[in-house]
């Protein structure tokens, strides 16, 4: 087992206290990156990378991965204790899990999300030590056929979490598809609803837009309930129980179940943690014993969704380690950070610099337990988040908002964007239009457009290209499996829950 | 909370959406008619997409909404609260305050008075947060990150 | 009297602040940190040698320089962006021929070609023709043959509409008389995935993009679009030594707004003239597979020009 022996060596470079505390530094810095609403994992390892050219490979590559790592999984935080998700892919956790805080469940949701967070990173380390190779090689034969079968299997998601109005769903993925339309097409030249507006010309700024609709319009929301009843609806002090090992026990095919999802998803270039945490909540749904609470509360949902979104950051380092091909934006950035370092990635990397990346994957194994750790021992007191009065905490997080919505491209036009989307999400949710068809539509739509105009243009128009791939054509069979069986449970359903 | 008349105005403001792509698309993309919708290549297909599934769950909706016709009259749901809407005013100002007093000066104004929309009044606690929040934000930023706002008149 | 007096004082301590702030004004430059715009996402070879480029700039100009991403619209967000900055120098845009010279000559873009003053050119790389190591073709002969014998089936990758690859293909396209058919991918990344998946046969890229594959095996070196082959691939010969002119050269440089005073562009030019010579930044360039091909804002300007008004040529005889 020549990995066992390179693993061990890795453990050998990497055990350094310099490397250790390094990587210590940054998980909890990007924890508290990850946490506060407004900045992202991506805006923080893109800035922080370059400092990282000059030190050692050794200091300055532990200290960006465990960023990536803490702030992936402190965006859970804020999304449980105040409904408002600290990252982009932190979005579903917040469904279940601030209806959880709101029960008096809190620490039940969030050490849900750690020890979800912690598994799954694990599984997908463990398959990035292995398996990288192979699972690289079989991710790389994807083709745009196959892709588009791919995002339009993930688009029936978005039926998990429409809540009860299928029209007003429908509206919410329209308006997804339409917002993901304004820009530049890169395909044609022409510019698409961007009314002569130079700032549009990069289409609607995703992450500000999600800061809008998910933090701003939870703030507007909690300052009407503030202003009808003095009590606020946030639950008392005691949150309630943690998790306990009979319910971990329960819950432990839900999580591998995702863990699997995120790493395959993660593994392919251009799918992200936004996508995958949906993509795992929407299947544990339909996979669930209980599928009518989610949304209104289940455990398992909070644990598919940070399961999805965890196993992302080791699996997107795979084609980025074989091919040099990076899976998303903070992968690309990780490449960069890599290259400095005169670390190629590519074919030859592993036959060259061997001892150092098994360091890498050995500090991710080790900043998985160090996560584990802290979190245990934070979240005592980071329940009591909801503690800290509305009036003060608002407020507080709206100059966040501002901050980070700024940082991410550097434009004082996303404050427009993140504005509007904190008005029409607040309309949307007073209005009973759900919010996360718009958010997956969104994140979807140009990967579906993009893929199906490439097979078209390779097939000159022949529309059999998407099914003579055997992948697409495994995937589309899936596809209208998973509808035929949405529309009978639609069809036939089992008892109607009430909202708690 | 979902109100009849609710529904109705969500249906006429999508139809209203759908029409008005319909309309601009051919303005942004020479050449587009209806039949550009079976033309999946072009650019203005997936926007003929959206246009079309919003302006079709809008007739759905509305179709929906009056076949339940009620029988007492239902009241239009509080759809913009007086709190909320202070607040939106609040955020809306807080962006050419920026510009005017620069990040850090316009975000302890912001803190000083955002609470007050909540009823909060207890300023033992709005000053220190609204002097050392933004100071915060400013070297986490400006000085780690390397993130460098506007600054205006002020600071 | 005194009246006298204090008026002539007055107006003499008027004009001498006037002309101190003045003379600081322009010897002071630059007297607050510069901020470096770079119009790409985060994590491309540009956005990398402006974290190389930013992080070793304080010493050479006396400020820190700030490296600043503004992404959107292929690079176009960012230029407009600069634009609208004031042209004091103080705000600079990282370029590349496709925002600078090519786009705004084919496309309608907010902004024009003469919009831009030249600084400094930090390098450039030539495009590297690559084919799939398993296609039917292993060298340009060859595989212009098979696009005459199939036209519109030799399959490339492209990035995005006048973009480097597509620009460079159009190129060949054009010189050699074929028809091939490009899949616009988006960027560099998916264009390279989808060619070693096997979807498409070619691609065209950057050095750095393609070597470390060429040196695998698992992608063919055709041919490099420059004067010379490029030092780490001395067995890919040049296009023109093939018998098909084309010279590309994907520049990476510094440009301000027109209406920056020259004396502020001279100045920037000459820090970045003894900034490519620091140790330090020699060998992170190296390290990532680049090299530095100084040009002052001299010769970057004759150069833009010149290469403003070659691309608008060959659009013109492809249309």
């Amino acid at each position: 087992m020549e990995v066992l022996g390179n693993l061990a060596q890795g453990f050998e470079l990497i055990s350094t206290w310099q490397s250790l505390t390094v990587a210590l530094i940054g998980l909890v810095a990007g924890i508290v990156i990850g946490a506060l609403p407004g900045l992202t994992a991506t805006m923080a390892v893109a800035v922080l990378a370059p400092f990282t050219f000059f030190m050692e490979s050794v200091i300055g590559i532990p200290f960006l991965l465990g960023i990536y790592k803490g702030a992936i999984y402190g965006g859970s935080i804020p999304a449980i204790t105040i409904n408002t998700p600290g990252t982009a892919a932190a979005a579903a956790t917040a469904l279940d899990g601030s209806v959880l805080a709101r029960q008096g469940r809190g620490r039940l949701a969030l050490e849900t999300s750690l020890v979800a967070s912690v598994i799954a990173d694990l599984i997908a380390t463990f398959v990035l030590i292995f398996v990288a190779a192979p699972l690289a090689a079989v991710a790389i034969k994807f083709g745009s056929p196959d892709f588009t079968m791919l995002y339009l299997f993930a688009l029936t998601m978005i039926a998990g979490v429409s809540g009860n109005s299928f029209t007003k769903g429908a509206f919410s993925v329209g308006l997804g598809m339409l917002m993901a339309c304004v820009g530049l097409d890169p395909v044609s030249g022409y510019q698409r609803l961007t009314f002569g507006s130079v700032n549009l010309l990069g289409g609607i700024s995703l992450v500000p837009l999600l800061i809008g609709m998910f933090a701003l319009s939870e703030i507007l929301i909690q300052a009407e309930k503030y202003g009808r009843r003095i009590l606020t609806e946030t639950a008392g002090d005691d949150q309630g129980r943690g998790l306990d090992l009979k319910t971990l026990k329960g819950l432990l095919p839900t999580i591998i179940r995702s863990s699997g999802i995120g790493t395959f998803l993660g593994a392919l270039p251009g799918l992200g943690a936004e996508i995958s945490c949906w993509i795992s909540y929407g299947i544990a749904s339909k996979r669930s014993k209980k599928p009518e609470i989610f949304g209104m509360g289940s455990v398992e949902g909070v644990a598919a969704a940070e399961a999805g979104n965890n196993a992302v950051c080791p699996a997107a380092l795979i084609p980025m380690m074989v091919f040099g091909i990076p899976g998303d934006t903070i992968t690309a950035v990780l490449l960069g950070a890599f290259m400095a370092q005169g670390l190629l990635p590519g074919p030859l990397l592993f036959q060259q610099h061997g001892p150092i990346l098994y360091g890498f994957f050995a500090i991710l194994l080790v900043t998985n337990l160090m996560l584990l750790v802290f979190g245990l021992g934070a979240i005592r007191y980071l329940q009591h988040i909801t503690r800290i009065p509305p009036g003060l905490l608002y407020p507080g997080v709206t100059v966040l908002c501002f901050a980070g919505a700024f940082a991410v491209n550097n434009s004082t036009f996303d404050w427009f964007i993140m504005v509007a989307g904190g008005v029409a999400g607040y309309l949307m949710r007073k209005t009973g239009v759900p919010i996360p068809p718009l958010v997956i539509a969104m994140l979807l739509a140009p990967g579906l457009e993009n893929n199906i105009r490439q097979s078209l243009t390779l097939s000159d128009g022949n529309y059999a290209i998407f099914v003579e791939s055997p992948i697409a054509a495994v995937i589309l069979v899936l596809t209208l499996t998973v509808t035929a069986f949405f529309s009978w449970r639609s069809f036939f359903p089992t008892r109607n829950p009430q909202p708690q | 909370m979902n109100s009849l008349w609710n529904d109705r105005i969500i249906s006429i403001v999508a139809l209203c959406i759908s029409a008005a792509i319909f309309f601009t698309l051919p303005h942004d993309i020479p050449g587009t008619t209806l039949a550009t919708f079976t033309d999946m290549e072009s650019a203005a297909f997936f926007p003929m997409l959206a246009a079309t599934v919003i302006g079709v769950s809008a007739l759905l909706l509305a179709l929906g909404s009056l076949k339940e016709r009620s029988l007492q009259t239902e009241e239009l749901v509080d759809v913009l609260g007086k709190r909320p809407a202070l607040l939106v005013v609040g955020f809306s100002l807080f962006i050419p305050l920026i510009h005017w007093l620069g990040m850090i000066t316009a975000s302890m104004t912001m803190i000083a008075f955002l609470p007050l929309v909540f009823g909060y009044q207890n300023y033992r606690w709005i000053i220190p947060l609204a002097v050392l929040l933004p100071i915060a934000v400013y070297v986490l930023f400006e000085k780690v990150l390397k993130v460098l706002f506007p600054h205006g008149v002020v600071f | 009297m005194s009246t006298n007096w204090t008026k002539k004082l007055f107006s003499a301590a008027v004009t001498a602040a006037l002309t101190f702030a003045a003379s600081a004004a322009m010897a002071d430059f630059p007297d607050k940190p510069i901020t470096f715009v770079t119009p790409y996402p985060p994590g491309g070879s540009h956005s990398l040698h402006a974290g190389v480029i930013t992080t070793v700039a304080e010493p050479y100009f006396g400020q820190p320089m700030i490296s600043v991403i503004r992404k959107g619209g292929g690079g176009a967000v960012g230029a407009a962006g600069v634009l609208k900055a004031p042209a004091d120098g103080y705000t600079l845009l990282f370029g590349d021929p496709t925002i600078n010279s090519l786009r705004p000559q084919v496309e309608k873009l907010p902004y024009g070609t003469g919009d831009f003053k030249a600084v400094a050119r930090i390098n450039y790389s030539p495009a590297v023709f690559v084919a799939r190591a398993d296609a039917p073709f292993k060298n340009l002969k060859s595989m212009i043959e098979y696009a005459k014998a199939n036209p519109g089936k030799l399959v490339h990758s492209n990035d995005n509409k006048n973009g480097f690859t597509y620009t460079v293909f159009e190129m060949l396209k054009f010189k050699s008389g074929t028809d091939m058919k490009g899949i616009i991918y988006g960027g560099g990344g998916p264009a390279i995935a989808k060619i070693l998946g096997g979807e498409t046969m070619a691609y065209a890229g950057a050095p750095s993009v393609v070597a470390e594959h060429i040196k695998s095996g698992k992608l063919v070196g055709i041919c490099t679009t420059d004067f010379e082959p490029w030092p780490s691939l001395p067995d890919v010969p040049t296009c023109k030594s093939l018998g098909t002119d084309i010279i590309f050269h994907f520049w990476r440089g510094v440009v301000v707004p027109k209406d920056t005073p020259d004396s502020v562009v001279s100045k920037l030019s000459a820090g970045f003239e003894k900034l490519v010579e620091d140790k330090g930044f020699l060998r992170l360039i190296g390290k990532i597979n680049s090299r530095v091909d100084f040009l002052g804002y001299k010769e970057f300007d004759a150069l833009l020009k010149k290469e403003q008004a070659d691309l608008k040529a060959l659009y013109e005889s492809l249309k």
